[in-house]
């Protein structure tokens, strides 16, 4: 049995898709390394709101509408495609960590930026065939924990606001 | 930020750094290995001066400059530029670890990579 989408839930997923791509235009704007891959990756904020306060199918849905969508609009195929290899790794780990206790949100983040630079790396293994692309990893790997856990506690304020604001009812659909 | 966040981010630092040290230390290599979309295009051994140009049919085209000391990309019709940023890669670790050992060009499909001359055979 089908159900077909509440309209709160359009609008939820509407606006958070917006919401993402915003924080991953702003982020084109702030050059702060010259090495693609390390990014703040503000767009994960969103992604962990979602994982918080949706349901995962959703907060799947939000991933491929918002790499899809910055894709088309700023990046282009094969940006899209790295995008698409980074995020669908690191929100499969981001999943599992949110079940293992003893982590708060921050630790999810930084899984989540940590796997999202694996996956790139691993694609751009198999797409030029060489290992030298791994000597990026370890560069990519300390971005990932700094700015991991910087998105992190800004997605963990986020909700908290959000949460104190009872603003969240769409937790129930 | 509970305490296992913390050992988490402490542990893929230490991840990062011991990558680095295996990757940067133990494997400077002799010779210049360039490779086009994975496969073998030249080899060079320390020690010469030259100038590789790899062009492709679809137009793009690398400059690989090479003199006694090390390898760079001097050229290339891509469109972040990154690999001509990498700037020379050195056969001797006289700038110390923090000295990248390949360039890349993803967009191009182009790697240059320090190999052991056993390896580049």
């Amino acid at each position: 049995m089908k159900k077909r989408m509440k309209t709160k839930t359009v609008t939820t997923m509407g606006l958070l898709t917006a919401v993402a791509l915003i924080l991953g235009y702003v982020e084109h704007l702030i050059p702060i390394s010259p090495i693609p891959g390390i990014k703040l990756g503000l767009g994960n904020i969103v992604l962990l709101y979602g994982l918080c306060l949706l349901t995962p199918g959703q907060t799947w849905m939000l991933l491929f509408l918002k790499v899809g969508l910055s894709g088309l609009l700023f990046g282009g195929v094969s940006a899209m495609a790295y995008s698409f290899a980074g995020g669908i790794l690191s929100l499969i780990c981001m999943q599992a960590m949110k079940r293992i206790p003893g982590f708060s949100l921050i630790g999810v983040s930084v899984v989540g930026a940590a796997m999202h630079n694996v996956g790139q790396i691993v694609l751009a293994c198999l797409l030029v065939e060489s290992r030298a692309v791994l000597s990026y990893l370890p560069v990519l790997l300390v971005s990932a924990a700094v700015t991991g856990a910087l998105t992190g506690m800004a997605a963990q304020l986020t909700i908290r606001g959000i949460e104190k604001a009872g603003l969240n009812r769409h937790k129930t659909f | 930020m509970k305490k296992k966040d913390i050992y988490l981010v402490l542990g893929i630092l230490l991840l990062a750094v011991a990558g680095w040290l295996i990757y940067g230390l133990f494997d400077r290599g002799s010779a210049v290995e360039i490779r086009l979309h994975g496969e073998v295009y030249e080899t060079v051994s320390q020690g010469q001066v030259k100038t590789v140009i790899i062009t492709q049919p679809d137009g793009k085209e690398n400059r690989i400059r090479l003199d006694e000391k090390g390898v760079w990309m001097e050229h290339s019709t891509c469109d972040n530029q990154i690999c001509v940023n990498t700037g020379k890669i050195l056969f001797d670790q006289e700038q110390g670890l923090s000295l990248p050992k390949s360039i890349v060009c993803l967009p191009n499909g182009v790697t240059v990579e320090l190999v052991g001359v056993e390896a580049g055979e």
